[in-house]
């Protein structure tokens, strides 16, 4: 066999299911053809592209350098890392000093190209490897098309872009090759994950058992390919389907999943008790969801779900004003909280809101929507036509307001440096969900639901 | 380049194809035919990847015009300008290297050329500089010359680009050696601020100070538009407009020449560059000798390739139909010519099919694998833009839909008696979770700026990138349940 041959038979034992992918490169950068000046390679998150063209240029020993965007913060960084890698791989392939005070700068992609012109001059073959382009931060704006067309100009070179994926025309060229990494079927994903199972046995079993190591490796390999089938069809498919995430929630089940075997319930062998036994442990989904805090259990759980606060009894109103502030529309105000046509005009504002049963077009469901900000005196004016009583003068409502405002119940919309806070004309909005201001209301007696455009939420 | 060398080209061909031949015929020294099958694939492939010029087909009227104001600047000292307006890959940049390339054959003293790039030299300051470097490149100027302060440079270039009588104030017989300024995506040196450059070197041009000629290419038909007045009144007004083929016999005859390999053509590569002459007259000689030749059989494989109907088909039509880019016909021809070995040298449609192209996606949808739930996020929020009649949504919205379509499916799929259960009601958090890779994947688009809109967070407005009905289509595979939530409302 030829030595390329072993090379590339170990590149493909080493990212399996990629064979297609690793011959098609191999013939894009054959040593004695000429290779596309620029190469789009692009393929969702954990597909591969990075590793396999950074370990295939390496067994290769094609001379290039690659250029990760994720490190570099700024479009000039970006442009300066490139001519240090360039100048790096370099050095290494002719295997001398070359002076560096000549690229020291490079504030533009124009010099960029010069740099890379005077440094590639002797050099016949250079491959620049430009990792999440796409993503670059503060990246100039003509920086894809330039890149794309430097290997129109210096002819020695060849850009490969690696993106998640291109959006049409983004590189304002015709005919540039692109390489799709497919992302993993389901049968690809459990072959790879199945190359490293993990073990069922923290502590091996007493030796009195007989339980060898041949043994227990057979026996993690066939759990594990097992394991990983029922949980792509149960939370994989739904909600992790590229490998690194599949992997994770892999991961994290495998602990609680084969507990009862490490407890000695089932054998290592009863795959179908085990996993019924274990159902409710797939069904759920908290493997999916990433957190910092730790999870609840039990009572905990229930009491940080009903938080509230110890409000007075007018805070409670402020609040329920400010919510029907935020998510009323103004112009109905008078429809809703004018006192002497009360009834009659309540009604046909409900009418209003039974009419949209029209399928074709629905009404937006405004609790949903981002709370809009009012201005204090409206606020004010809704608090005095919702409370049963009038409001006396000993109740500071102002006092109470910056309290809420404290709470972070109530916010202040824009920036309104130094005006006033209790300014009449500052903008405020509401920072609590529907279910918080109902029960807040039905503590009062009060049910805020009645005045609400458009009914009450949920 | 070496015999050995070219061994080791055929044992990566080789590689591609995975054939039980190779090992057989590259332990042996490889014979002249293999050389000759070697040289022609690299010729190919040259003119594949765009390093070696294609033959101009159909553009003959355009070339000559481009050649003769070419010539003039350079021959009897005029200045001139144009602007050669196309599409991408129609051809204008292989038009003007064609002609420079033909003028210095018979000129090569007598002009520099200065290559500029709206993509690279954003600013004139830049572009300044580049032309400065270039220009001080060939004139063998020193590099110090070249000051800091923008306005001192762009004098010394005026002074440098004038008629040498004109700095001297006396007549002279001595003429001034033409500079040609080629101008890729001329529209972008149009959005400089104050067009200084254009400015100054359509007035050489103009004023016949000296001989520079100002040849601008670009996509855009309005670029004259975009130019101020006082620089629109120094442009030639010479246009000369490359359309894409206009017929699919004209496209096939672009893509013939661009794979053939024409006699004249080497024997311009021949004189043109120095690299192995001795194998090339083995070659020429080998294309005599036989009765036919590896070039003449392989010309007409071309041939009969072009006429083959299923390979028009599959290849020659949809690209016709939708860009006739000839750049992209080619580039998808990239690996069947790479995976061509000597024992079966020629290009025919059963080659070319068995290896994937290397085109750009038609869609990006398709290309997403996206999980169950972010594809039913993606039609809820795609839903919310026809029942809402707003063109914005947020998760929220987004989800309370998907909830309502889910939960309506298992009610129904539990009373029809479907015991699989298939469909499940995600929780909030992993929806959440989803719904932040579409955005970041570009098919939910953040809206900012609209007033009192949250940025972040679950409320935050977001634009559906994607149609109800592209969705339905790019997603073939789907859930029976989510291709019928794409279908009615």
């Amino acid at each position: 066999m030829l030595p390329e041959e072993i090379l590339l038979t170990a590149l493909q034992d080493r990212y399996p299911c990629r064979e297609l992918l690793i011959r098609q490169l191999a013939a894009l950068y054959a040593p004695s053809l000429p290779s596309p000046s620029t190469l789009v390679v692009h393929g969702l998150q954990a597909t591969g592209k990075s590793s396999i063209l950074k370990d295939f240029l390496t067994a290769r020993r094609i001379s290039h350098a690659i250029v990760n965007s994720g490190e570099c913060i700024t479009g000039r960084h970006l442009l300066e890392r490139t001519v240090s890698a360039s100048l790096d791989a370099i050095e290494d392939t002719v295997d001398q000093r070359i002076d560096r005070s000549l690229y020291s700068r490079c504030q533009n992609i124009s010099a960029l190209a010069v740099h890379l012109q005077r440094l590639l001059e002797s050099c016949d073959n250079f491959v620049l490897v430009f990792d999440g382009i796409d993503k670059q931060r503060e990246a100039p704006p003509t920086l894809l098309a330039a890149l794309a067309r430097f290997g129109e100009i210096i002819p020695s070179l060849s850009v490969v872009l690696i993106v998640t994926y291109p959006r049409p025309r983004f590189l304002h060229a015709a005919g540039v090759p692109h390489i799709h990494f497919t992302p993993y079927t389901r049968d690809q994903t459990i072959q790879i994950l199945a190359k490293s199972p993990p073990e069922i046995f923290l502590v091996p079993p007493s030796p009195s058992m007989e339980y060898t190591d041949d043994l227990a490796a057979e026996d993690n390999h066939w759990v594990w390919v097992r394991f990983l089938a029922a949980v792509w069809d149960s939370s994989g498919k739904g909600a992790a389907r590229d490998l690194a995430s599949f992997k994770a929630v892999a991961e994290n089940l495998w602990d609680p999943f084969i507990q009862p075997v490490r407890d000695g319930t089932f054998g290592t062998r009863d795959f179908s008790r085990l996993i019924v036994s274990r159902r409710a442990l797939l069904q759920s989904e908290d493997a999916l969801v990433d957190s910092v805090i730790p999870k609840a259990t039990g009572d905990t759980a229930r009491t940080v779900k009903t938080v509230s606060h110890d409000l007075s009894y007018y805070s409670k109103y402020i609040l329920c004003a400010a919510y029907l502030a935020s998510y009323n529309p103004p112009r109905q105000d008078q429809l809703y909280f004018m006192k002497s046509t009360d009834k009659r005009r309540r009604k046909r504002g409900g009418a209003t809101a039974a009419r949209k049963n029209t399928p074709k077009n629905r009404k937006i469901p405004r609790h949903l929507l981002h709370p809009s900000p009012f201005p204090l005196d409206r606020l004010l004016a809704i608090l005095h036509a919702i409370l049963p009583h009038p409001l006396p003068h000993t109740a500071d409502i102002d006092t109470q307001i910056a309290t809420l405002a404290s709470l972070r119940l109530l916010l202040r919309a824009g920036s309104g440096g130094g005006v006033d806070v209790l300014d009449a004309a500052s903008r405020w909005r509401v920072n609590v969900s529907w279910e918080y201001v109902a029960t807040v209301g039905r503590g009062l007696g009060f049910e805020v639901e009645e005045y609400l455009a458009g009914g009450g939420g949920v | 380049m070496s015999i050995r060398d070219k061994s080791k080209a055929s044992s990566k061909v080789n590689g591609f194809h995975t054939g039980p031949e190779y090992t057989v015929d590259n332990v042996s020294a490889p014979s002249a035919s293999e050389t000759s099958f070697h040289l022609l694939q690299r010729l190919v492939l040259e003119k594949i990847t765009g390093k070696r010029s294609i033959p101009l087909t159909g553009l003959e009227d355009e070339y000559t015009k481009v050649y003769q104001l070419l010539e003039q600047t350079v021959v009897s000292g005029e200045g001139n300008s144009m602007l050669l307006i196309g599409g991408r890959g129609s051809g204008k940049s292989s038009l003007v290297r064609k002609s420079i390339a033909e003028l210095s054959k018979a000129q090569k003293e007598n002009f520099h050329v200065i290559n500029l790039n709206g993509f690279i030299h954003t600013d004139d300051k830049l572009a300044l500089r580049e032309i400065w470097r270039q220009l001080g490149r060939e004139m063998e100027i020193e590099d110090d010359s070249l000051s800091k302060n923008y306005a001192d440079t762009l004098a010394t270039l005026l002074a440098l680009l004038s008629h040498p009588s004109e700095i001297a104030g006396e007549e002279s017989d001595k003429v001034a050696k033409a500079v040609l300024f080629i101008m890729d995506e001329f529209d972008l040196f149009a959005s400089h601020p104050r067009q200084t450059l254009l400015y100054n070197l359509f007035d050489i041009a103009q004023s016949r100070k000296a001989p520079v000629a100002v040849l601008g290419l670009t996509t855009r038909i309005d670029v004259t538009e975009s130019l101020e007045k006082r620089v629109k009144s120094r442009f030639s007004h010479r246009y000369i407009h490359i359309s894409l083929p206009k017929s699919f016999s004209a496209f096939k005859e672009i893509f013939k020449a661009a794979l053939q390999v024409r006699p004249e053509e080497l024997n311009v590569e021949e004189r043109a560059l120095l690299s192995t002459p001795l194998e090339r007259q083995e070659k020429r000689k080998k294309a005599s000798k036989e009765p036919i030749s590896l070039l003449a059989s392989w010309n007409s494989s071309i041939d009969s390739l072009l006429s083959n109907l299923d390979f028009q088909q599959s290849h020659l039509h949809p690209i016709y139909a939708t860009t006739k880019s000839i750049p992209a016909l080619l580039s998808s021809l990239y690996l069947p010519v790479a995976a061509l070995t000597p024992t079966s040298p020629l290009l025919n449609p059963t080659t070319v099919d068995s290896v994937p192209a290397l085109v750009a996606p038609q869609s990006n949808l398709s290309l997403l694998s996206l999980s169950d739930l972010a594809l039913a996020l993606l039609i809820a929020a795609a839903r919310l833009d026809i029942i809402l009649d707003t063109d914005t949504c947020n998760f929220l919205l987004a989800y309370n839909e998907y909830v309502a379509l889910a939960s309506k499916a298992r009610i129904q799929s539990a009373a029809s008696g479907a015991l699989a259960g298939g469909t499940r009601v995600w929780g909030k958090d992993v929806a959440r979770r989803e719904w932040e890779t579409l955005v970041s994947l570009g098919l939910l688009m953040p809206v900012i700026g609209t007033g009192g809109g949250a940025i972040i967070g679950e409320r935050a407005m977001v634009r559906c990138d994607v149609a109800l009905e592209e969705i339905g289509e790019a997603c073939r595979g789907m859930d029976r349940v989510m291709t019928k939530w794409c279908r009615q409302i």
